[in-house]
């Protein structure tokens, strides 16, 4: 059974996984992992064009074009407003798509996003027409003050990138969810495994973004499986309902008409 | 004129590599004199991004640097 449809800046998607294209030990190797996850987005960037990379790079357009995935470029390695607008406009011609994964780092040792310098770019970039995906924390008042400026999807952290950590702070996406029901929320890296994956989905989150827990898995192809399965698996959860923890026992087979030997006091 | 001040007058700089123009050409034979390949990739001529449908009618000028900018994997 297929979790529900969902929108991403107007566009339906059927997967709830966006996933990667970097890290993986071939080109060959990338595209199986993308197929076998069955995600409608893939993550790409960009960089300067040397003359012995002319080729790899126009070998990998090839191969990301054949997917035929929605691209959704990011701005990795900028470190300021600056850096991130200058990079977003490139994507976009690039890639012709308005799309952005919006990434401007704080702090080199766990690339944590600036928040301030989020904004300030959020703002510009929205005047100018894209459609931003922020890589965030998990901070309330920043993710409701780039909700205010007009993003539709959010992507806050599980943990730093790369770090396989899983959701370090669950208490702090739980609360991202609740104060903010009608916004797009994606946990973006971080996720280690498909059960970190799980929780995040049965949480209600809306999707995953990851990428080194496949490319760095020892087959690739087979863990972007497990994380499809576990993605759809806890977005199920979520919409069937999970029931409510409580403290006390309650029997599951009922006690009515009990043969008298098993009628107990209590 | 010092030596660097003539290269900067008769030579562009395409992604830090110097090509020698001694007159205006056009991007796209610009482009050609750099032995860019067709394929998807992006010009920035003096900080400025050239849209591909301009490449005809953009001119480049002794002195000027060009940056080409391509697809990468990222996550």
């Amino acid at each position: 059974m297929q979790a529900s449809s969902w929108q991403v800046y107007g566009q339906t998607l059927n997967s709830r996984m966006f996933i990667g294209t970097a890290l993986y030990s071939s080109p060959q190797i990338m595209l199986e992992a993308i197929k076998a996850s069955g995600a409608e987005v893939i993550t790409v960037s960009l960089r300067r064009q040397s003359a012995e990379q002319a080729q790899s790079g126009q070998q990998f357009w090839q191969m990301i074009e054949s997917l035929g995935c929605h691209l959704l470029p990011n701005t990795a390695g900028c470190y300021s407003v600056k850096e991130a607008v200058s990079t977003a406009r490139l994507a976009r011609e690039l890639f012709e798509t308005d799309w952005i994964k919006l990434e401007v780092m704080g702090d080199s040792y766990n690339l944590q996003p600036d928040p301030f310098a989020l904004v300030e770019a959020t703002r510009t970039l929205i005047a100018e027409g894209f459609k931003v995906f922020p890589y965030c924390t998990d901070d309330l008042v920043l993710c409701q003050r780039l909700a205010d400026l007009g993003c539709e999807v959010l992507m806050p952290w599980g943990a730093p990138i790369g770090t396989g950590q899983g959701l370090l702070n669950p208490y702090a996406l739980t609360t991202l969810r609740k104060r903010l029901p009608e916004m797009t929320l994606l946990v973006d890296a971080g996720i280690g495994k498909p059960s970190d994956a799980v929780q995040a989905m049965e949480m209600g989150y809306d999707g995953i973004l990851l990428n080194t827990a496949v490319a760095e898995a020892l087959e690739p192809a087979v863990m972007a499986q497990a994380f499809a399965q576990a993605i759809n698996a806890g977005r199920l959860a979520y919409e069937g309902g999970i029931m409510p923890k409580r403290d006390n026992a309650k029997p599951s087979t009922p006690t009515l008409d009990q043969p008298i030997w098993q009628q107990h006091v209590s | 004129m010092s030596t660097e001040a003539q290269k900067a007058t008769n030579t562009i700089v395409v992604n830090d590599k110097a090509i020698l123009l001694e007159s205006p050409v056009s991007l796209t034979e610009a482009l050609q004199m750099a032995e860019q390949a067709e394929g998807r990739y992006v010009v920035v001529l003096n900080d400025t991004i050239v849209p591909r449908s301009e490449h005809q009618s953009a001119m480049v000028r002794p002195g000027d640097k060009l940056e080409i900018i391509a697809p990468m994997s990222g996550g």
